[in-house]
């Protein structure tokens, strides 16, 4: 493991019944701050690897650390999701239909018992420009609004990790782009590392600093686009020029 | 060459239904309120005396009861069922439901033959909290159904971004619970509602409710002004406990929001074996118990020739059958006709309209089609099977639709346009798209209603006809006089008889999934 990490798997294992998802892998990332892209076929792991991460599933072998601290090992969740400092955008989004953009927005924080809740929402709200949305229910919003909800949730309780399962899959071209350059900005003005799936390989050279590549439940490729752009494995080679 | 539109075909069923249903309720609610051709109120002036009051508030002591225990247990069923790892959950689901495929007079003879043998004081067994009790375990299955359903619709995500935040006690408490609200508060109003109108269970404990207390002024008394009088205030009660779930439901913001998920978070229990147990323990007490000593009590009295008893009860099987697959065939196509309404006109009177009558207490059903149809120029219906099969439609169109109707909902219309673009005709669609998609709840509705039709008395007691004999009735009128066992030998052939249908029910579903899963491979 390397020293001061953010995240280190070693040799870790995850199945699902007889079918092996993530196979021995071991890796860790020691910048915050950066925008990680994992790319990878269908079925490859890439979900599996950061719900491994978020603490929503459990490694059949092998240990986990975030912030240089055992977070999971061997079957057991040693620290809960929550105590992780991880926020997560999914890829459905998750938002809570029975709650207010503000309601949904605030819940981590009640939940925390942050007592200045709403100022803070009402700033997150003011930063992403959501801030007429405050009383509008999730299914009352479009897409995109829907998305920058999700991401102002994930990011209120300042977490160190963010992890967002190809969440702008349905969006158009322009939304897309403006979303993905506020994301650069939070991370980079917050520190966090970003922890981002994506199937689109020129998206992920165009805005990673690292990328991180799962082929059939292995890592064949950890380093920046231009590293990969140069890489002579095969199966990287293969993927780029589809 | 001119056609006519679809839309008017699938409105003749509503047409008809308005006519032969909707106007015979609406009849006695006129009825109600004339005395001598003047407008007039007297009718309702018996409901203040000491006997109806006391009645009423039996009526609702038990609701309310049953209401709480019901979704308080079926809430636990649905989370184990549903939601978590729990061994044999399917077949522990099915032991549970079957109380709700059977008859409630049945379920009473069996709970009766229960405390006889143990030697409960018959104080207990004729009272109230044995009417609680046996009205609990027959709704447990339906609350458990109904949250299970809404447990389903929340999608693993949902909790999973709770998870992110706080632990899985407060995700429970402040996501999983409110979302599922609307399941608790309906099927506690549901249960309460089928409890105030249950007429069968009360009326073999002897205990004074409202309902029996209907039927004594109507078939006892034949004080029809009081009964109908009455009738209309047990109506109002259930109907002001429907329109507002109608409305706080179709209100809600979240309602639209999610589809029926296939991707819902399943717990791992710690403990399997304790909760599998807990469960195996439950059904065994108070499904399989019960229903045990129907049999014994059958076999066990020598005087009582179980074949002379089926002998006996030979031609109400039959007429049984063969109206109740009548009644459901027709039912499940008149299902049809309003989920088409409903889902492709988006006619949601329709939909209001059927929850209405579906909310008529039964027995005031019955006492609205009797009094409709019992006269000279209708008696074409009135003194043929027409009765019955009316009767059915009036209890069970409602349950038909709601099966075929979440069917329907499920097909993207786009299937259909995909199919009309590419040049078939409205009919060759329906034919080849729409009827294989909802085939499989075409079937169910179809056994669904079958069997609720089998077991109905309460609405045909007061309709059916004379030289046609129901297997309900037929037991219902002989219970007062016949020896305990005998009661239990025939509802043991009655339970046979359900069973053997509910089997059959089964073994076609599963040659369905069969057939459709090799149509797929192919």
């Amino acid at each position: 493991m390397e020293e001061k990490s953010i995240i280190a798997f070693q040799n870790c294992t995850k199945r699902f019944g007889n079918k092996t998802v993530l196979n021995n892998i071991s890796f860790s990332l020691s910048d915050g701050g950066k925008f990680i892209s994992i790319l990878g076929k269908s079925g490859s792991g890439k979900t599996t690897l950061i719900r491994l991460l978020a603490g929503l599933e459990k490694l059949n072998s092998g240990t986990l650390f975030i912030h240089n601290k055992m977070a999971s090992e061997n079957g057991k969740i040693i620290i809960p999701p929550h105590e992780r400092d991880i926020g997560f955008v999914f890829q459905d989004l998750a938002l809570f239909p029975h709650f207010t953009v503000f309601e949904n927005i605030a819940f981590g924080l009640k939940v925390k018992k942050v007592t200045d809740y709403k100022e803070i929402v009402v700033a997150i709200l003011r930063q992403f420009n959501i801030e007429e949305l405050t009383a509008s229910y999730p299914n009352q919003l479009s897409g995109g609004q829907q998305q920058l909800v999700a991401l102002a949730r994930s990011l209120v309780l300042q977490p160190k990790i963010l992890l967002m399962d190809e969440p702008l899959a349905n969006l158009d071209v322009k939304l897309k782009t403006q979303i993905r350059s506020l994301l650069k900005q939070i991370i980079s003005e917050r520190n966090i590392t970003l922890l981002y799936i994506t199937h689109d390989h020129s998206e992920a050279m165009e805005m990673s600093d690292k990328i991180l590549f799962l082929n059939e439940g292995s890592i064949e490729f950890l380093g920046t686009p231009q590293e990969m752009r140069q890489s002579d494995n095969p199966n990287v080679q293969n993927f780029i020029e589809l | 060459m001119k056609t006519i539109n679809s839309k008017y075909v699938i409105l003749l069923p509503a047409l008809l239904f308005a006519a032969v249903i909707l106007l015979p309720l609406l009849s006695l609610l006129v009825t109600s309120v004339f005395a001598d051709g003047k407008l007039t109120i007297e009718n309702f002036s018996s409901i203040f005396q000491t006997t109806t009051l006391k009645s009423i508030g039996n009526s609702l002591i038990i609701a309310a009861w049953v209401g709480f225990v019901s979704v308080a247990f079926g809430y636990g069923f649905a989370f184990l069922f549903t939601k978590t790892n729990l061994p044999f959950k399917n077949t522990l689901r099915f032991l549970l439901l079957l109380p709700l495929l059977l008859p409630p007079y049945m379920i009473t003879v069996a709970w009766t033959d229960v405390w006889l043998f143990a030697g409960f004081p018959k104080t207990f067994i004729y009272s109230l909290p044995s009417v609680v009790f046996i009205l609990t375990t027959i709704y447990i299955p339906l609350a458990t159904f109904i949250i299970s359903g809404s447990l389903q619709n929340i999608t693993a995500s949902i909790e999973e971004a709770g998870e992110m935040m706080t632990s899985y006690k407060t995700v429970f408490l402040r996501i999983i619970l409110p979302l599922i609200r609307p399941a608790l508060f309906s099927s506690f109003i549901l249960i309460f509602i089928l409890s105030v109108s249950e007429f069968a269970v009360p009326s073999y404990l002897s205990v004074n409710v409202f309902t029996t207390e209907i039927f004594t002024q109507f078939a006892a008394f034949y004080n029809f002004s009081a009964a109908i009088a009455h009738a209309l205030v047990l109506t109002g009660i259930c109907l002001l406990l429907i329109i507002p779930e109608k409305f706080y439901l179709s209100q809600a913001p979240f309602i639209s929001f999610g589809k029926k998920s296939s991707s819902y978070k399943i717990l791992l229990l710690e403990n399997k074996s304790k909760w599998t147990l807990i469960c195996l323990a439950y059904i065994l007490l108070f499904v399989l118990l019960p229903l045990s000593m129907l049999v014994w009590q059958s076999v066990s009295d020598n005087s009582i020739s179980f074949w002379s008893i089926i002998e006996q009860l030979l031609p109400s099987l039959t007429d049984s059958l063969l109206l109740a697959s009548s009644g459901a065939l027709l039912i499940t196509l008149l299902g049809f006709a309003f989920s088409t309404l409903i889902i492709k006109y988006n006619i949601k009177t329709a939909d209001f309209l059927l929850l209405l009558v579906f909310a008529v207490p039964a027995l005031v059903t019955g006492i609205a089609l009797a009094k409709f149809y019992n006269t000279p120029s209708l008696n074409l219906i009135y003194g043929s099977s027409l009765i019955i099969l009316i009767a059915f439609t009036a209890r069970f169109l409602f349950i038909s639709e709601k099966i075929i109707a979440s069917s329907m909902m499920q097909i993207p219309a786009s299937f259909q346009e995909a199919a009309l673009l590419m040049g078939a005709s409205p009919l060759y669609v329906f034919r080849k798209i729409t009827l294989p998609l909802l085939f499989e709840a075409l079937f169910t509705s179809f056994f669904i209603i079958l069997i609720f039709c089998i077991g109905e008395l309460t609405t045909v007691i007061m309709v059916y006809p004379p030289g046609i004999s129901l297997l309900p009735v037929r037991i219902f009128t002989l219970m007062a006089n016949a020896p305990q066992s005998a009661v239990s030998a025939m509802c043991l052939v009655a339970l046979l008889f359900t069973l053997s249908l509910i089997a059959l029910m089964m073994g076609g579903h599963k040659i369905l999934i069969n057939q459709q899963w090799k149509r797929n491979q192919s």
